[in-house]
């Protein structure tokens, strides 16, 4: 049955595990705060890519749902003091998906582009509001961000860059294992056979429409994780986590990483995540060089990297 | 022998055209019949309206005693009326196994669920390969469909909407593009199971030697309206008639 039952396959799974797991050895903790980095990125562009790449829907508005749930971090740390680890995360995948089920109901009604632009307008408009309200979200100044508190222990990005990178490890592998299920599910063929043909799905039987805004919520809940990680990382949260160039690096991540391929968006958010730390470090033109790379990547590699990788291989790792 | 299938006076308008006009049909269970007709007769919109792709400028339809005109396809579907298509409609980037796995899933009512895996639902896996066995595409079922011939596709097509175990099949030109010993292949296997299961059958055809061998009746249509209604007898020796199939199968 192809690649992913194969011995191999669950060797290189190990690995990589094992390879995630002792990132902290090297001891250095700016390489532990990239490394949180990429895996809340990962999360974000897992749940992304139930959309783009399993539905077939380009959204430019999921920095909504990720800035909701960094704001809600943000809001109940600072404004409430409420600091308990499993209330403050779980309100926020609340929030953000409680938002994502409202917007992705009035969205997922539309198609390609009329859905594309709904969902930016939507994420516009939380731009716009974050200054309007800034008695609660410090307008552009942004809002500061308190550790999380569990069991004792601290976690935030500030503090100990250890305990947290082991936080957003176990919520990134709950994530990819979660979302794996979900595209193998039945609901994830539906979806996938949605994505290839809408009219065919339609007449086996599948509420296209209803599907996709199913899938729509589901993505808006990894965006919440994310947006509730990347929260106590930075320690600080600004309006521009609702500007829709933020919703678009985590289409150029998924891109770069490959979107038909299950793991290219983790691929993606890792690469993209070194690539802006390096280039960041020796220039300030982060986004020309981003520019430049969207260009090249859309024109010689539109599969991605793993992608690419994976149509050259096709024959010996089908169905990875 | 009751109507599984009533139309009242269906009409459709596409603009000022009228692409169907006034059609009353009654489908008996069991029966399998064939719409024939040259093209733009509206042989296709005529599908489309009772599958609800498209909705009918006025009239009614009754698909076993119930109003189903304007209801969403999904649930037309759901009552029991399957669809083939013209130019085949598949999943390209599934493949053969899950195209059919998918229909039979939302046959069973399973598609809703998100934490079960597809590959450990047995009960599915074994109707699903029933039916690529019955269409002969089970040696192919790792295949991704874009990667199957035209005439398997058209074959994955069909085998998908039987997959959905309907009480009405339409089909829409269930042997266009493909080759004639293809032809055969497909409608022998359509008739088996149509006639094993009794299905009824609404089949829009180009190929007169198909029409006259596989169908109980035969459907005349010509610029929306039905012009004859009957068995194949009485439709080769209308004269009438000839001369018009004779001029669509130069088509």
């Amino acid at each position: 049955m192809g690649f992913q039952n194969t011995l191999y396959c669950k060797v290189l799974v190990l690995t990589c595990i094992l390879l995630l797991l002792s990132i902290p050895l090297a001891g250095s903790s700016y390489l532990n705060f990239l490394a949180c980095m990429a895996l809340v990125y990962s999360i974000w562009a897992l749940g992304y890519n139930l959309l783009l790449g399993y539905t077939g829907l380009l959204s430019f508005g999921h920095g909504a749902y990720f800035g909701l749930g960094a704001y809600t971090v943000a809001i109940l740390t600072t404004r409430y003091s409420i600091q308990s680890l499993p209330v403050v995360l779980g309100t926020a995948i609340l929030v953000s998906t409680f938002f994502g089920t409202i917007i992705g109901y009035l969205c997922a009604r539309h198609v390609a582009k009329y859905f594309a632009l709904l969902t930016l307008a939507f994420s516009q408009l939380f731009y716009a509001l974050t200054f309007k309200l800034y008695k609660w979200t410090g307008g552009s100044d942004g809002i500061g961000v308190k550790p999380l508190k569990l069991l004792g222990l601290e976690f935030s990005g500030i503090g100990d860059t250890v305990s947290y990178y082991y936080l957003v490890l176990l919520f990134f592998l709950l994530s990819l294992y979660t979302s794996w299920r979900i595209v193998n599910s039945p609901f994830g063929k539906a979806l996938q056979a949605i994505r290839d043909n809408p009219l065919k799905a339609e007449s086996i039987g599948i509420p296209v429409k209803r599907y996709k805004w199913y899938a729509f919520i589901v993505s808006t809940v990894y965006s919440g994780l994310a947006g509730a990680l990347y929260a106590p990382l930075f320690g600080h949260v600004v309006p521009d986590l609702f500007h829709f160039s933020f919703s678009g690096e985590v289409l150029f991540a998924t891109l770069l990483g490959g979107h038909r391929i299950f793991i290219g968006p983790v691929i993606g958010a890792i690469v993209f995540t070194i690539a802006r730390s390096y280039i960041t470090a020796v220039t300030i033109y982060w986004p020309l060089v981003l520019g430049l790379l969207l260009v090249i990547v859309a024109l010689f590699f539109p599969h991605g990297v793993i992608g690419t990788l994976y149509t050259t291989l096709k024959g010996r790792f089908r169905r990875l | 022998m009751r109507g599984i299938l009533v139309t009242k006076s269906l009409t459709k308008f596409f603009g000022g055209f009228k692409a169907v006009d006034n059609v009353n049909l009654t489908l008996h269970e069991g029966t399998v019949t064939s719409i024939v007709g040259p093209n733009g007769a509206g042989k296709t919109t005529l599908l489309n309206m009772i599958s609800g792709v498209v909705k009918p400028s006025s009239g009614r339809i009754y698909f076993m005693g119930r109003d189903i005109t304007g209801l969403p396809v999904h649930k037309i579907v759901r009552m029991g009326i399957a669809r083939g298509f013209q130019i085949p409609c598949v999943c390209s980037n599934l493949t053969t196994l899950d195209n059919v796995r998918v229909a039979v899933l939302s046959r069973m009512g399973k598609l809703c669920n998100m934490f079960k895996l597809v590959d450990g639902d047995g009960e599915v896996y074994s109707k699903a390969t029933e039916i690529l066995k019955t269409f002969g595409l089970y040696d192919k079922r790792d295949l991704l469909a874009q990667d199957l011939s035209h005439g398997d596709r058209k074959l994955l097509d069909i085998a998908m909407a039987f997959a959905l175990e309907p009480k009405l099949i339409l089909l829409d030109e269930p042997t266009s593009g493909v080759s004639s010993s293809e032809k055969n292949r497909i409608m022998k296997t359509v008739e088996k199971v149509i006639r094993e299961k009794g299905i009824t059958a609404l089949i829009v055809e180009h190929d007169m030697d198909i029409v006259f061998s596989y169908s109980d009746r035969i459907i005349v249509m010509y610029d929306g309206k039905i012009i004859a209604d009957g068995e194949p007898e009485e439709i080769m020796s209308d004269r009438r008639i000839e001369s018009l199939l004779l001029g669509c199968e130069r088509l």
